[in-house]
């Protein structure tokens, strides 16, 4: 069972805007259009 | 199944020394993205500890491609990759503004469970009320990890943001 923290203020905005920006590179990815470099991604495992 | 089979996996290069992307391709050509990014921004910047923890999160081309124990074998394996690499702490954050929150949380938690290097690491979870926002949030470090303390420490005193 998780810890219950209760922090009486609204959230920050550094952490909404880290939200924001976590779904807008989900919804990239879904369009298909993600940015990634040019480089081949190399295999590791 | 062997519970241990996985897809290969790729890391993309040239994104800042932070960040890092692994991708895979499942058998029905799905493509698989796991992103870690610096989770700085939760904590307190007097925290030098804290900047190393990274937030990881994951999404694929085509949702809801169907049941395949291989996709969770292998983002497991990657976040261990991640971990054992960087030697940094894991949290992932699970977004509540469509209230699967508790669902995604659950996700995670399976898979810590179900972890071959389990014995390894710890999680603890946490579910941050804000007074507009509920965060659900999970912490994934080595045991011996120093600095765990403190990472929850912050956490608890809201020196989150």
């Amino acid at each position: 069972m998780a810890k219950k923290v209760i922090i009486k203020k609204p959230i920050p905005i550094s952490i909404k805007e880290a939200i924001q920006k976590k779904k807008d590179w989900m919804k990239e990815i879904q369009s298909g259009n993600i940015f990634l470099p040019n480089s081949k991604p190399k295999r590791i495992a | 199944m062997l519970n241990s089979e996985i897809y290969p996996i790729f890391i993309v290069d040239g994104l800042s020394f932070f960040d890092e992307i692994y991708t895979f391709k499942t058998e029905k050509g799905i493509d698989f993205y796991v992103r870690f990014v610096n989770a700085s921004h939760y904590f307190s910047e007097i925290c030098a500890s804290c900047q190393m923890v990274h937030e990881v999160s994951f999404e694929s081309t085509v949702r809801n491609g169907g049941l395949d124990i291989k996709i969770s074998n292998t983002i497991r394996k990657i976040i261990y990759l991640f971990i054992v690499k960087h030697e940094s702490p894991v949290m992932f954050t699970c977004d509540s503004t469509d209230n699967l929150n508790h669902c995604r949380n659950k996700l995670f938690k399976n898979w810590y469970d179900q972890w071959e290097q389990k014995d390894l690491f710890q999680l603890e979870e946490r579910t941050i009320v804000f007074d507009d926002y509920i965060l659900n949030l999970g912490l994934i470090a080595y045991k011996w990890d120093p600095n765990i303390k403190e990472y929850l420490k912050q956490i608890d005193a809201g020196s989150l943001g």
